[in-house]
């Protein structure tokens, strides 16, 4: 069954456990081996993508300091003293490969939780219609994305992928919609708004905020008990207008929505783990206490967006980066500290995406551009090994995995396979991938293996 | 002894033959007596016989053969003698027998109670005979008839009380009956109420009490004439009493009931006359212009000293008769497009009329009412009720006219350098408030959202203030203008970098920042692919879309922009420190003096300089044939709708390329357009896809302008439209608050709609209800007094918020839902509050359309 422990998931959470609790720990882990065995949650599985907005520098998120490929060397001749982070405040982490990478400094807790396995890195995404050769690319003789370093484009196809109007996230919970028909609440759940990354045929959406949960005015009264039942009677009402329905149905689903999670998080009571009050950590911080009260909501599978801001930096961004770092690490490290303590250790895959990278080559200013391919990280209890995964590109400008002469990377790692993995674990069986990720049979090798269970 | 010896004894001496008892005895009339004969030594039978008639007969009575003597009923006149006689011997004796009257027996009076004063009773009973007396209460009266079963006499007594009544048959054996009781009663009336107030025009029932009289009937009088009379009312035998039609001198009148038993009993009620309730029947006109104008109203109840009140306001009143009133009335627009009339009567008793909803209307319409309000919301801030007369009286073209010439609301210069934008965000709204200009500032944040900057990047108010002034100047001028002066602006050259952008530098292995000649041609000018005159995309051969430009054009592009810096002293080397005061400036060193290759194929020769290659790459931008569709469609969906037809972009784009880009001609095409006005005819169905939200600015500051708000405190305003999405000034990106490539999951372009989702949707509701009921927390205050006077006719009421909101295009259907629903209390303001708030939160309120 699902909440078998393994010998590898007990060392996991020992670790964990002592780590985290120090001496008071032992009671504390026996109640949460406790908690594993006596209370297993049925097959719920739930992955929670955080969307970097502006196209995050990955090539000053993971350095290469010494690999099979290359060394600090290559990355300080091009990065140099404009964006160039210097060897010792790099956080090293070593690949079972043997290969020996840096951490942006601000990610120093997720340098922790790489060394618990716990996080991966995952090198050189990128969105992809078909594998691609460089020359290909500059001929203009295969199947490229359009409009690849608009943000508006890309951020829409890297949660829709190329030629597809709905989410991949949204495809997934069609496939899986079944697992959670008991529960009218729905599956996508985003904190940042709409996210078409949620939006399927059939699955539909909801956005939470931390404002209320209702309509203002409801105070008990005759007046407004009958001011709210005309307010719903009135959402029923069409008209010729397509934006009239659309309004109705994103109220209509509001008023669901906040009544269902309201009476939920009502018994909810409270967390230990504490967030970082920033704007991610408090969307992650809604986000774990749904996870707290999955099983009153009636749910198997969740898929959650949250988005940080910022990352598009083409002036000043050794500042910027320092801060965006830091914001995404401590709420990571603290999301993941609320999934042990909710007992769904293993059971959430938290993984970032980013419209893309940044062109390696500085900028005049002190920033990067817009670019293609980009490393993404990948964080929970199921990741089969600390590692970094594909293949990390030859930091050379114009070498072979750059398109322009800029350090624009090809992506050596499809969206498309990055996104598969990931769905595989959630549940979507083999033979339902190509329906949610169109353009997978173009490439030879679907999923990733940096997940299991 | 005497008798004694005549009669009952023998008549010869010795011991008689027979004799007699009672040889003397009296019978009543119609009585018997049993008679004994007594013989000595013989057994004969005796033989009865009266006064020698034997057994005798109906007059004289009659006697059995056992001696039993039946008196007759009327007194025979003779005296009676009964003899008992035998035959062996011959014997006889009689009896003498006195005839009596017999004794009255009463059995009940007629009446059994009478009232004092004189009265006639009728005795009953049996035994009476002529001659018969009564003695009444001990006192002889002569009775006014006798029948043998009815005595009728008459009495006076003043007294209540019992008295007794007995009857004396005369003589012979005259005696008297046994009494009966005869009660005498005083008549008492009363009348209730015994105290009313009663309004001419309806009418009071008075109820009669009569206690014991015999004729228990009324007179009615008023002021003592019987009936009463016009000047103070007439009262019906009936007891309803029907007010005169004017109030008389004194306003009390006495209505009063006398007993007919006894015309000295009697009872009144005072009534107190209160003024008529006026009754509004029919006003003339019907409608109301705005301006000064006379009303005639006609109805009931209006008396001197009617009062005419429009929404509670007294207004000069005319008394012409108890049907007819006039008033003379100044109507000034009214977002609710209705006045309150009532008519208020004076002392004694002052009332209020029912309501009347008289509508308000503009005189002489150029436009209909519809086709204003929707022009004025994809021209303005939101229309008032002013804004939308004034533009019933001039029309779309003068209207336009107009707004072309008023002078342009602009930021005040700052030199502040703190983060803190909130000056100029209250200067935004207050002026999209209260600005004279509102078609300037609606296309000066069109442009804003094309033309963006952001306060995360550029926050200060020196950068804010005079990039927003750019905007606001050339928001009606050349697009080629406002492009140049875009791009050297020290708040954009700040937020895209332009004014960091130095030439490759191959020793440092840096190449020019691509971020100001990227934003320039995907957002500002021509967009990522090329575009048809009608804005559709061109396809190529495979039915792709065919890429604007490439990355080595934007490469190129790029350097052309190199080599500004912050307005300053003329440099040779180096930078300018930040400065948003003036234009960006070159510092020639740092541009790339190479040969490029730009948009459109254009060269630009080497060593030409800054300057040079600046105003040649605009020229390539401004001259790309997609600027006109894509600009024009882009202005559209800011003003009109989010998904126009390719016509509509194609008829726009045409204006734009003949006129060279001018955005006020632009504008003016986009306003008059033949789909953007449409839906001014009421029966027009419009297509599905037309209309666009309200974006959160425009719902907060159009709601509080359509009832005529004001921003005391701008901070929470402006926080309302952020918990909605949009933090003025602080667009999350280069794309502005939503992307202009939003799309609903159907398909349909949509761009506001990325703010809305459940939680936002939800959020919007609730933004209504702050500035309706909350006043946001007292920053804002809104003017429902047009409403309230409507308020008691929950119909009325809804009526009035459709005009000010939905230009009366309310389905029935939503307004018997929200009639039901604000029914549910009497209280005029919250039934307001709760009408507009279900209006203004209908998606047929947030989709303008």
């Amino acid at each position: 069954m699902n909440h078998v422990i393994t010998r590898r998931s007990l060392l996991r959470m020992g670790a964990g456990t002592l780590g985290l609790l120090g001496c008071g720990g032992r009671l504390a882990r026996l109640g949460l081996l406790n908690a594993q065995v006596v209370e297993p949650t049925p097959d719920y599985k739930a992955v929670v993508c955080i969307f970097l907005m502006g196209g995050n520098d990955s090539n000053n998120m993971v350095v290469p300091i010494q690999t099979a490929l290359q060394g600090y060397g290559a990355y300080q001749a091009v990065r140099g003293s404009p964006l160039g982070l210097t060897m010792p405040s790099l956080a090293q982490i070593a690949t079972p490969g043997g290969d020996v990478y840096g951490l942006h400094p601000s990610l120093a807790p997720l340098h922790a939780l790489y060394q618990r396995n716990r996080l991966a890195v995952v090198a050189n995404v990128g969105n992809l219609i078909q594998p691609l050769t460089k020359s290909q690319f500059a001929a203009g003789q295969a199947l490229a994305p359009r409009n690849l370093f608009s943000h508006a484009d890309q951020q829409q196809q890297w949660q829709t992928l190329p030629g597809n109007t709905t989410g991949w996230g949204g495809r997934a919970a069609d496939i899986l919609r079944s697992m959670n028909l008991s529960s009218s609440f729905p599956t996508g759940i985003s904190t940042a708004g709409n996210a078409a990354f949620l939006s399927g045929q059939m699955t539909t959406q909801a956005s939470i905020s931390n404002g209320g949960l209702g309509l203002a005015g409801t105070d008990g009264s005759a007046a407004s008990l009958a001011r709210n039942n005309a307010f719903q009677q009135i959402l029923s009402f069409g008209s010729g207008l397509s934006l009239v329905q659309t309004l109705n149905q994103n109220t209509a689903n509001g008023l669901e929505t906040g009544q269902i999670l309201g009476s939920a998080l009502e018994g909810g009571g409270a967390m230990t783990t504490v967030f970082p009050q920033t704007g991610l950590g408090v969307q992650l911080q809604q986000i774990a206490r749904i996870l707290k009260v999955r099983s009153s909501l009636g749910m198997s599978r969740q898929i959650f967006f949250v988005s940080q801001g910022g990352f598009d930096t083409h002036v000043s961004q050794s500042m910027q980066q320092l801060g965006l770092f830091k914001e995404l690490a401590d709420a990571m490290a603290a999301f993941d500290l609320a999934t042990e303590e909710l007992g769904l250790d293993g059971k959430v895959v938290t993984f970032t995406e980013s419209e893309f990278g940044r062109t390696f080559q500085p900028s005049t200013g002190g920033g990067s551009d817009h670019a293609w391919g980009s490393h993404h990280l990948v964080m929970g209890g199921a990741l089969s090994a600390a590692d970094v995964y594909g293949q990390f590109p030859e930091l050379s400008i114009g070498g072979p995995n750059d398109v322009s002469m800029r350090g624009v990377w090809l992506p050596t790692t499809s969206l498309d396979q990055y996104a598969a993995t990931i769905a595989a674990w959630f549940g979507v069986p083999a033979g339902s991938l190509t329906s949610v990720f169109p353009n997978l049979p173009n490439f030879a090798q679907p999923t990733l293996g940096f997940l299991q269970g | 002894m005497l008798v004694a010896l005549l009669v009952g004894v023998p008549v010869l001496a010795g011991p008689a033959l027979i004799t007699v008892a009672p040889a003397v005895a009296g019978v009543r009339s119609g009585n018997t007596l049993q008679f004994t004969a007594t013989t000595q030594g013989t057994n004969g039978t005796v033989f009865w016989s009266v006064n020698g008639v034997p057994g005798g007969d109906a007059f004289l009575g009659t006697v059995s053969s056992s001696g039993l003597y039946t008196a007759p009923v009327a007194n025979p006149g003779v005296s009676l003698s009964v003899t008992a006689s035998i035959t062996n011997p011959v014997a006889s004796i009689s009896a003498v027998v006195g005839w009596q009257n017999p004794i009255p027996v009463l059995t009940s009076l007629t009446p059994s109670t009478v009232n004092a004063g004189t009265f006639t009773v009728a005795i009953n009973g049996t035994g009476f005979v002529p001659g018969a007396q009564v003695v009444y209460n001990g006192v002889w009266m002569p009775p006014l008839s006798v029948t043998s079963n009815q005595i009728v006499f008459q009495a006076t007594r003043t007294n209540s009380g019992s008295t007794s009544v007995v009857v004396y048959n005369p003589a012979p054996g005259g005696s008297p009956s046994h009494p009966l009781t005869l009660k005498v009663a005083q008549v008492t009336v009363k009348v209730v109420p015994t105290t009313a107030s009663v309004r001419l025009g309806t009418t009071q029932t008075f109820v009669p009490t009569v206690g014991n009289a015999v004729d228990p009937g009324v007179v009615w009088s008023v002021n003592g004439i019987p009936g009463g009379t016009d000047e103070f009312g007439y009262i019906g035998t009936n007891g309803i009493y029907l007010p005169p039609v004017v109030v008389p001198a004194t306003n009390v009148v006495f209505v009063r009931a006398t007993s007919v038993a006894n015309s000295l009993v009697s009872a009144q009620s005072t009534v107190t006359l209160l003024s008529p309730v006026a009754v509004i029947a029919a006003a003339e006109p019907p409608v109301l212009h705005h301006g000064a104008q006379e009303v005639t109203l006609t109805g009931a109840g209006f008396v001197p000293g009617s009062q005419l009140t429009v929404n509670g306001v007294a207004v000069p009143t005319l008394y012409v008769s108890p049907t007819e009133i006039r008033g003379a009335l100044d109507v000034a627009p009214t977002p609710a497009g209705a006045v309150a009339f009532r008519v208020n009567n004076p002392v004694p008793g002052p009332t209020t009329s029912a309501l009347w909803v008289e509508a308000v209307e503009h005189a002489a319409p150029v436009v209909s009412l519809l086709a204003a309000g929707r022009f004025l919301e994809q021209a303005s801030w939101g229309p008032d009720a002013q804004d939308i007369a004034h533009l019933q009286s001039i029309g779309f073209e003068a209207w336009i006219d107009e707004q072309l010439q008023a002078p342009a609301s602009m930021h005040a210069a700052s030199t502040d350098a703190s983060n803190n934008l909130a000056p100029q965000q209250a200067e935004f709204l207050n002026q999209a408030i209260n600005g004279a200009d509102p078609l300037r500032q609606r296309v000066a944040f069109a442009l804003g959202q094309i033309f963006v900057v952001s306060g995360f990047k550029t926050g200060q108010p020196r950068q804010m203030a005079p990039f927003q002034n750019i905007l606001r100047a050339g928001a009606f001028g050349s697009y080629s203008n406002l492009v140049r002066q875009v791009t050297l602006s020290p708040t954009m050259g700040m937020y895209l970098d332009m004014a960091f952008n130095v030439k490759a530098n191959p020793t440092v292995g840096t190449m020019a920042n691509e971020n100001y000649a990227r934003e320039l041609l995907q957002l500002f000018s021509t967009g990522t692919i090329l575009l048809n005159a009608d804005g559709t995309p061109q396809l190529d051969s495979f039915g792709q879309t065919i890429p604007a430009y490439d990355q080595a054009v934007l490469g190129e592009m790029s350097r052309a922009f190199t080599g500004w810096t912050f307005p300053g002293p003329v440099l040779t080397q180096g930078y300018n420190p930040e400065n948003y005061v003036g234009v960006l400036q070159p510092v020639e060193v740092n541009h790339d003096a190479g040969a490029k290759l730009i948009l459109g194929g254009v060269a630009l020769p080497a060593g030409q300089g800054a300057w040079a290659d600046l105003e040649a790459a605009l020229a390539a931008v401004v001259n790309h044939p997609n600027v006109a569709p894509f600009i024009s469609r882009r202005l559209i969906q800011h003003l009109v709708e989010s998904d126009p037809t390719p016509e509509y972009v194609g008829r726009v784009s045409a204006v734009f390329t003949q006129t060279e880009g001018n955005l006020g001609q632009v504008v003016r095409a986009i306003l008059l357009d033949p789909e953007a006005r449409a839906g001014d005819d009421p029966a027009f169905v419009v297509r599905s896809e037309a209309g666009k939200l309200r974006e959160p600015i425009r719902y907060v500051v159009g709601l509080l302008r359509t009832f005529d708000g004001t921003i005391l405190n701008p901070a929470p305003v402006k926080s309302l439209a952020q918990g909605m999405g949009q933090n003025l000034f602080f667009p999350a990106s280069v794309f502005s608050y939503y992307s202009p490539l939003y799309r609903l999951p159907g398909g349909q372009v949509a761009p506001e709609f990325q703010l809305v989702n459940s939680a936002s949707a939800l959020l919007r509701a609730n933004a209504v209800f702050e500035i309706i009921t909350k006043n946001v927390n007292g920053a804002t205050t809104v003017n429902l007094n047009p409403f309230l006077p409507l308020a008691s006719s929950a119909p009325a009421l809804v009526d009035a918020v459709d005009h000010a909101l939905l230009h009366r295009r309310l389905p029935p259907e939503l307004k018997a839902i929200i009639v039901t629903a604000i029914e549910t209390t009497s209280d005029p303001v919250l039934r307001t509050r709760n009408a507009i708030y279900l209006v203004g939160t209908s998606p047929f309120y947030q989709i303008q359309h």
